[in-house]
């Protein structure tokens, strides 16, 4: 499946942190602590991306790396919250815009990625662009790969929804 | 001394500003879980989905122990095709675990969402205030996409609606394909 498909641009948002919960363990109440300390500490998510699993509430975002001493903080006083939260290695946020709604444009920018053997920690749609949470150190390789998937537009638009 | 001149604010607001509330029904929302070495075969499944036509309204994926967590949330009227599309990733050697819900979506953007704190949190304190529990619940960019079990979507924008300023009257729709 070579065929590529008009894509206008890509984006990245980097110096970022992943917090992960690790396995659904993650009460509602424990959520919602969490969140409230960020607001108190009007630290801002770059992406959230959260479910109800069979054993609890999961979540994902990325926060911006001088925040993560902050959210340490705030989690050390609540060891179940604490005890569920996992923080990562410096993450990137890579964008490719527009998707169209078109799930090939998911479906090629994972087979390319999967193909070089790039880490993925997670992905998310938004209105117009396909967000890609890859480690930092994978930068350079996971924009390269995604731009041959793409005719990327030589003057991309900047508008992300 | 440091010299360098700095500026620092944030956009706050006493009730949050939305454009408004979306709110989507008959949509089935696929859940699987995909070993990180079919990353490649997923997308695959995807291509080939996307050939035949099928659009999307929100797709998102976590990490886990157990590999990459997938939701898709399409119209119902793919079930079948969709379905048809992951049973190749099932029957392969590394099996996806996967099921579908029903589900309905409520969408919304408002000013600044994209570099701003509070909006997931407010979000959720205003459905938890009134006992409607997410599926799953994704915000990137400016976009914030609540989904719902089906026949709830309405309750969602009502207690949204106590909480977060709206410009105008909600917008719902039947799920179309999309694209």
């Amino acid at each position: 499946m070579n065929e590529t498909i008009p894509m206008e641009g890509m984006k990245v948002s980097g110096d970022l942190v992943r917090v992960n919960v690790v396995d659904a363990c993650l009460t509602e109440e424990l959520l919602t602590g969490f969140l409230k300390g960020l607001t108190e500490n009007r630290v801002n998510m770059s992406l959230f991306i959260g479910g109800k699993g069979s054993g609890g509430m999961q979540f994902t975002c990325c926060v911006a790396a001088p925040d993560q001493d902050r959210l340490k903080t705030l989690t050390e006083p609540i060891p179940h919250l604490k005890a569920c939260l996992e923080f990562s290695a410096p993450v990137d946020l890579l964008s490719v815009f527009p998707h169209r709604f078109n799930l090939k444009a998911l479906g090629l920018s994972l087979m390319a990625l999967g193909k070089a053997h790039i880490p993925l920690h997670g992905f998310c749609s938004s209105l117009s662009a396909l967000t890609f949470i890859t480690d930092h150190a994978d930068l350079g390789q996971a924009s390269s790969v995604l731009q041959g998937s793409f005719n990327l537009h030589a003057d991309p638009s900047r508008t992300l929804c | 001394m440091d010299r360098t001149l700095e500026t620092r604010a944030a956009y706050w607001e006493s009730r949050i500003k939305t454009y408004g509330f979306q709110r989507v029904t008959g949509l089935s929302l696929f859940e699987m879980t995909v070993h990180t070495e079919r990353i490649e075969a997923l997308g695959r499944a995807f291509c080939r989905m996307g050939d035949a036509g099928v659009g999307f309204h929100l797709v998102c994926s976590q990490a886990s122990s157990q590999g990459l967590e997938v939701l898709l949330l399409a119209p119902a009227q793919y079930r079948k095709v969709i379905e048809e599309h992951l049973q190749e990733l099932v029957e392969g050697p590394d099996k996806v675990f996967g099921r579908t819900l029903p589900a309905e979506m409520v969408f919304f953007q408002g000013p600044h969402f994209g570099d701003r704190y509070g909006i997931v949190d407010t979000t959720l304190r205003a459905l938890a205030a009134k006992g409607i529990q997410m599926t799953a619940m994704a915000c990137s960019g400016s976009c914030i996409y609540l989904v719902v079990a089906e026949g709830r979507s309405e309750e969602a924008v009502q207690a949204l609606s106590e909480v977060f300023e709206i410009p105008k009257a909600v917008s719902h729709k039947r799920s179309m394909p999309v694209g």
